[in-house]
């Protein structure tokens, strides 16, 4: 048996007109596979119309907050890592640039040699320094305790602030975790 | 849309967040019924329609007054929920949709109530869990947010014609997985009195 049109106008959302509805009726009435169909439909129907909504748990916009929060904060976040990313790509290109448009007028043994002697020029003035503390403890033994305690002071305070600045810039460059949910 | 709804709108395209968290408040309930519905349980549903207010508050400034806020927003979530849906493979009602996850629509819930209520929950997740995303997208506005044929397609970014198909198509398997469960119930019914196998 054709259950056409019949299955359509079942599963079709548009109203009929009476005619087409009593000739449906006529074929319900014959037709075990419609009106089995028809059946499921109305009790379908009938289960959502029935089912209330579902309501989040008491909260929902204070939590929605504390979200909002940790989205800006990852917000914030990336666009650190970008403008750093940026600033550093923006100097790297620029001293590509300035290499490569000097490159042929650096004369590059005068170059090295530049460097050795400053490096050995530092060296001196740090022999200088030493030879000075050592004549000075020599002549006022009194000064070698303060000399120590001054100098370790200031390695801890030296060290103190490196492990600070690290930290800090960990926290504020963390890459944010994708998904933080909070409930 | 009240005038104090497209108010908080206006206000929170310039920025004042205590009028978007009004709109919070008054569009939570729909958006996550949407969710749940989609998703199948409430702890999915809880991150999606948070989620969903999250990219509702980023793109904010891209709305358009003369539509509908709330079919702007629903468009959002269901959006989000599809994509879920594909990426976690959630067409199937997760485990967690335990009825105690699940908190009651009035302040003293009646518990025989509650339960018929939670069987009727699992029912429905039952029946739709066949249905592609778009097409349990489709059948949620449809019919438990009464939107029309247009308010569909406009949600969801197809033609008139693709969601009466679509919904056509949805109400033949809906139909299907109810006659279905209805065998099966009468399967299960015969068992305890069959002869023993021996």
């Amino acid at each position: 048996m054709s259950h056409q049109p019949y299955e359509s106008w079942l599963l079709s959302d548009e109203p009929l007109d009476e005619e087409n509805q009593q000739t449906l009726q006529t074929h319900l009435e014959t037709c075990e596979s419609c009106r089995a169909l028809s059946n499921a439909l109305h009790n379908v129907n009938g289960t959502f119309a029935q089912n209330p909504a579902p309501t989040p748990k008491p909260g929902f916009t204070k939590r929605w907050q504390t979200r909002l929060a940790i989205y800006r904060q990852e917000h914030q976040q990336r666009k650190m890592w970008l403008l750093t990313i940026g600033l550093f790509s923006v100097a790297g290109l620029i001293i590509l640039a300035l290499f490569f448009l000097n490159i042929g007028s650096i004369n590059w043994i005068y170059e090295i040699s530049q460097v050795f002697a400053n490096v050995s020029v530092f060296a001196s003035k740090i022999s200088w320094l030493i030879n000075t503390m050592e004549s000075l403890v020599r002549a006022f033994p009194i000064l070698l305790p303060i000399l120590i305690v001054f100098g370790l002071g200031s390695l801890s305070l030296f060290a103190a602030l490196i492990v600070t600045w690290i930290s800090s810039m960990l926290k504020i460059y963390k890459f944010p975790k994708e998904g933080v949910s909070v409930r | 849309m009240s005038e104090q709804e497209a108010l908080w709108i206006r206000r929170a395209q310039h920025g004042d967040d205590k009028s978007f968290e009004n709109l919070v408040e008054t569009y939570q309930r729909p958006v996550f019924s949407l969710c749940y519905r989609m998703l199948g349980n409430s702890n999915d549903a809880e991150d999606a329609a948070q989620e969903s207010f999250i990219r509702a508050y980023r793109y904010l400034k891209r709305y358009d007054p003369d539509r509908s806020f709330a079919t702007w927003l629903l468009s959002i979530a269901s959006h989000y929920c599809i994509d879920c849906m594909r990426r976690r493979r959630l067409l199937t009602v997760s485990t967690d949709a335990l009825p105690a996850d699940i908190i009651p629509d009035h302040g003293t819930p009646d518990p025989e109530k509650e339960l018929h209520n939670q069987e009727k929950r699992a029912l429905i997740q039952d029946l739709m869990k066949g249905l592609k995303p778009i097409d349990r997208a489709a059948v949620v506005l449809r019919y438990w947010h009464d939107c029309s044929e247009v308010e569909i397609s406009e949600t969801l970014g197809l033609t008139v014609s693709a969601v009466k198909s679509r919904l056509y198509r949805s109400r033949k398997a809906l139909a299907d997985a109810w006659l279905s469960s209805e065998n099966a119930i009468v399967v299960n019914e015969r068992r305890p009195y069959e002869s023993p196998a021996l």
